[in-house]
Order: structure tokens, then sequence, then C-alpha cells
């Protein structure tokens, strides 16, 4: 049995223009400790992903079937159970996600105490040991968020979600509003901070540069659906969906240069209210045949694409 | 000669204190480089780093402190005459931000046609309008539309579209495409090499992203602290980077890395 299991979660928003499916059987594991990551688009789906593992669907949007297991029971009932206890969330802006107003020890000793049965020196004593492995000095507990810098409050935030001993942190583009060097440092801690507390993590990003460098496993999403998942190395030196290997395909790296151009996908995502019938791919796809048109195609064998079923 | 060149630019920003001393931040320390007709030059640096100010002084939106910047032969000024404005362009970071939602796509196309006084009549300036949008991969009838009914590939289009229509030789490009998904990011920079061909342009790169200069640069000067560090031919650059500073920046990169 695996940490958590997502399984053919649907999420739905009636809107006046119709049913809205922002994400569609959507299944894949978890395991104690692993750094998984989410590419895809704007508008994919890697952030509804996360928020519905916490339970942060708001009306009009539900979860419309299947089901999220967290050690083998469900909790799409009952997130408030598990949110920023068992699992915890770093989101992308550090400034908004720190109270401006109080110090950031005072922050830390909060969700101790909320979420562990540390109480006062207790607490601050646990507070002190994340500063220290966030490379903070235990005398800044008494700072606020503005005395510090963007790479600083964002390690101040990865404390914030380790306060609580979490068994998964959810990091929804982490470090996109950092310089590439802290950057570095940030996802470096992260990762060394979670290996060291088993803590598993799904790095939600559009970054497929990050991805490669820091996850072991990889779901790319495209309209709402995970259309292949696999280790980092599968996806990136051996891509089976079409989407994945023009993704992989258009991403700048160092062996191009001025005199070559990009690959580049034909086209646009469509938008979530007019996903074509069959393979949401299909009209983009350079490899597509008839029966992409007909029928969606599933899961199956990690990857979700009528060509690879035959073959 | 080169086409554009930046002389000895430095620029300090002053802040008068009511008590106490004044302090100064000094944004650019005698910068100078040089950018080839119808190259690219990429200024790399990190936020904070001086890139942003020494786009505006280039494009003459701010004046330098020292040094000057000439382009063609021009010497460039927040307060130049109207005519050498036409020949530099800007595309901005953001196409949410820097297009007017209030705007048909063909008013925002023709601005720069108007402030230059560049067409007369109506059918011209339709015409016109036309032919920018068929240029940069939209259609003609898209010029009845509202910035919102476009993604945002397609809003950095109608801004490339709106720079080009002064006819520019030199367009500064100030993170075009990182407010953009990768797929679309290949695009808008395969579209922005091609008109740099078709048009001879040159272009003036400002990014933070290492792999989006490597297929993009045929020059690359890193700024750090408002002082430019290195300078070198893209290709010599990532071979060889000299200062400390780049071989740190290309080890934090986080480029894909495809056997």
């Amino acid at each position: 049995m695996s940490l958590l299991e997502v399984d053919k979660l649907c999420v739905e928003f009636s809107t006046r223009r119709g049913l809205l499916k922002a994400l569609n059987q959507v299944s894949f594991e978890l395991e104690k400790g692993e750094f998984l990551g989410m590419v895809g688009e704007s508008g994919a789906g890697k952030s509804m992903t996360g928020n519905a593992i916490l339970g942060l669907i708001d009306a009009p949007g539900e979860i419309a079937s299947g089901d999220i297991r967290l050690d083998g029971k469900s909790i799409v009932d009952s997130p408030e159970t598990i949110r920023g206890s068992r699992i915890s969330m770093i989101f992308q802006d550090p400034l908004s996600s720190l109270n401006p107003l109080t110090t950031i020890g005072d922050q830390l000793i909060e969700t101790i105490e909320l979420h562990t049965n540390r109480r006062g020196a207790a607490a601050k004593q646990r507070a002190i040991e994340l500063l220290q492995k966030i490379d903070i000095d235990a005398d800044r507990l008494e700072a606020y968020p503005h005395q510090f810098s963007g790479g600083m409050r964002q390690r101040v935030v990865i404390a914030l979600a380790m306060a609580s001993e979490p068994d998964i942190i959810i990091a929804d583009e982490p470090t996109t509003a950092l310089d590439v060097s802290v950057q570095a440092q940030v996802l470096d801690l992260l990762r060394s901070l979670c290996q060291a507390e088993g803590t598993a993590v799904i790095l939600i990003t559009h970054d497929m540069g990050v991805i490669g460098n820091w996850t072991d496993r990889v779901g790319v999403m495209y309209a709402g659906s995970l259309i292949e998942i696999g280790t980092t190395e599968q996806i990136i030196q051996a891509p089976r969906h079409p989407y994945t290997q023009g993704l992989i395909a258009s991403t700048p790296t160092m062996a191009a240069d001025v005199s070559t151009n990009l690959y580049q996908i034909p086209g646009n995502m469509p938008p979530l209210t007019a996903i074509p019938e069959g393979c949401a791919f299909h009209p983009r796809c350079p490899k597509a045949e008839q029966q992409c048109q007909l029928s969606t195609p599933s899961l199956v064998d990690q990857v979700a694409c009528h060509l690879w079923r035959d073959a | 000669m080169s086409f554009v060149q930046i002389q000895a630019v430095s620029k300090t920003f002053s802040k008068r204190r009511l008590f106490g001393k004044d302090s100064h931040v000094e944004a650019l320390k005698n910068v100078s480089f040089s950018i080839q007709e119808g190259q690219t030059y990429a200024l790399v640096g990190e936020s904070g780093s001086g890139k942003s100010t020494l786009a505006k002084i280039v494009v003459g939106v701010d004046d330098a402190s020292a040094g000057q910047v000439i382009i063609g032969n021009n010497a460039i000024s927040s307060h130049m005459p109207l005519h050498y404005r036409r020949n530099i362009q800007m595309v901005f970071q953001s196409p949410y931000a820097s297009l007017n939602p209030r705007w048909r796509v063909g008013d925002l196309v023709a601005e720069p046609l108007k402030a230059f006084k560049l067409i007369n009549g109506k059918q011209q300036r339709r015409d016109r309008v036309a032919e920018l949008l068929e240029q940069v991969g939209l259609q003609a009838d898209d010029a009845i539309k509202y910035p919102h009914q476009f993604s945002g590939g397609q809003r950095q289009r109608i801004s490339i579209a709106r720079a080009l229509s002064s006819s520019p030789k030199f367009i500064v490009c100030d993170e075009p495409t990182s407010a953009l998904d990768v797929s679309v990011q290949a695009q808008v920079l395969n579209l922005l090499k091609q008109l740099q061909n078709d048009l001879n342009l040159t272009y003036l790169f400002i990014t933070h992203d290492l792999a989006v200069v490597k297929t993009m640069a045929h020059q690359i000067g890193v700024l750090r602290q408002g002082e430019l560090v290195e300078e070198q031919p893209a290709q010599a650059l990532f071979a060889n980077p000299q200062h400390s500073y780049t071989q740190n920046l290309l080890q934090a990169a986080p480029v894909l890395k495809v056997k």
C-alpha cells in the first residue's frame, strides 16, 4: 500500500457555460519519502490536483468522483483532519504566505503547538531546531518576514511546512518568484530535509529544468488529465506520450544555439470548456490516428496514449 | 561600426533624507558594450543587478548619470527628438500587463503608427495592421478583438506586432517569455528569431534564463550589482566562463540534460 493513492479523481465545476472538467480520471500513487514532480502548462490541472488532495476545492467546484487515500483511508470527506498536519503546503509567493505582523518565531511556535503535542518551551526549542535546519540563526526568531530576503523567506516557509512533521509536503511552484541561484539553494534544502525526515514531496512546476534536476518521478498533465507518469530518467530520456516528447523537445537546452530553431508544438492547449472529443491532445498531435479522435485513452502502463496500447 | 554602443554608462539613484546623510545607490557602474547590427546581445543577471535600469536608459525613458548610449548615429536621452524613437521599440515581460484591456488589438498595434504619424487614412492603417498581425502569426480579423480573447503566447505576439509597427531597427526584449509556458515560449522565441532574419533587427535581450540565452544570443554580458562582470560570444561563454559569478550562475541554472 502506498502512502498516498489518488484514484480516478474527477473535479468538476458547474458554470453558466456548462460543466467544466478540471480534473479527469487522475490516478497516481506516492511512496514515503518520494520526490514527485507534476509538470504541465498553465491550466493543465497541476495546482488543482494539489488543492484537491488538501480539500481546497471551493464551490462551484467539487470532487465529482474518485478517491484520495492516505495510508489506505479516504480523506475526501474529512480533509481538515490532515490539512496542515499530515499534509502541508508551500505556495509560490513566500511573502504572502507569511504573516507580516508576527515574528517568524511566533508563526513557527503557533504551527508547532497546533499540530504537535509540544507546548511552551518545548515548542520554542523545536522552532530553534527548525531554524537551524534551514541555516538561519536562532536569534532571528524575533525577526519579522520583511527583514528577510526572498530566498530566506521561502526557507522559513519550508520550516513552517515541516513544523507539523507531515508525511507529505505539496510545493506549488515554490521557486518561481526566486532567482536561479536562490532557487537551487531552496530546492536542495527541501530535498535534503525531506530525505532526512522521510517526508514525501509533490513538486508542482512548469519548469522542465527543475523537474530534471530535483525529482525522482514525474507526472505530466495536459488539459486536466495525467497523460504520462514515470521515473524522471524515463520521462526525460525516453518520453512516450507525443505531448511529453514535444514538451521536452521545445525546452531550450545547452545543445541549442542561435542558428537552430526550437521545436514547437503547433497550436495551444484547449480551454477546459472546450476539450476535444477523444484524446485531448489529438488536434495538436503529429502522430494522431483515427481512433485518437474517437475514444479517450486511459492511463495504462503509465501512459495515456492509443499509440502505445497497440505496440 | 557597431549599431548600438553603450559607453561607460553609470546610474546613481539618490534619496534625500530630512535628517542624516543622503543615501546613494549605484545601480549601474561604468557599463560599456556594443551590439552589431542584426545580432542579439543577451544581458544576464539576477534581480537587482541593474538589467531593467539599463533597458530604460537604452530606450531613452530614463537618463544615465554618466556616459552615453548611441544607436545608429543618434545619442539617446529622455529628451531626444521624436523621430529617433521610432527606431527603438520594446517588448515587455508580461503580455497581461502591457496591453490595455480596453483597447482593440488593431488600436494597440496601430498606436505607434499614430504617434509617429506614419500613416494617412483608415484604409492604409487597416492594411498595415493586417500585415503586422500576419507577420507575427495572427490573423487580419483579430484586429477587432480585445486582448482578453487571446492566450498568453498570442498576447505576446500582439506586443511584438506593436513593437514592429514603427519599423524599428532595434528592439529591447525584457524577459519576453518568462510569463509563458515552455511550449508557447518556443513559439515566441522562434518568431523573434525569424523576424530578426527577415527584417535584420538588432535585439537587446534581457533575461535570467540561461537556456533561453543559449538559443537566442550571439553575444552575452553578465551583469552583477550594476557591473558588467563578463562579456563573451555566446559559444565561448558557455564553454569557458571566466568569472566565478558566471560559473556559479551556470551551475545553478536548472537546465534540462537530454542525452
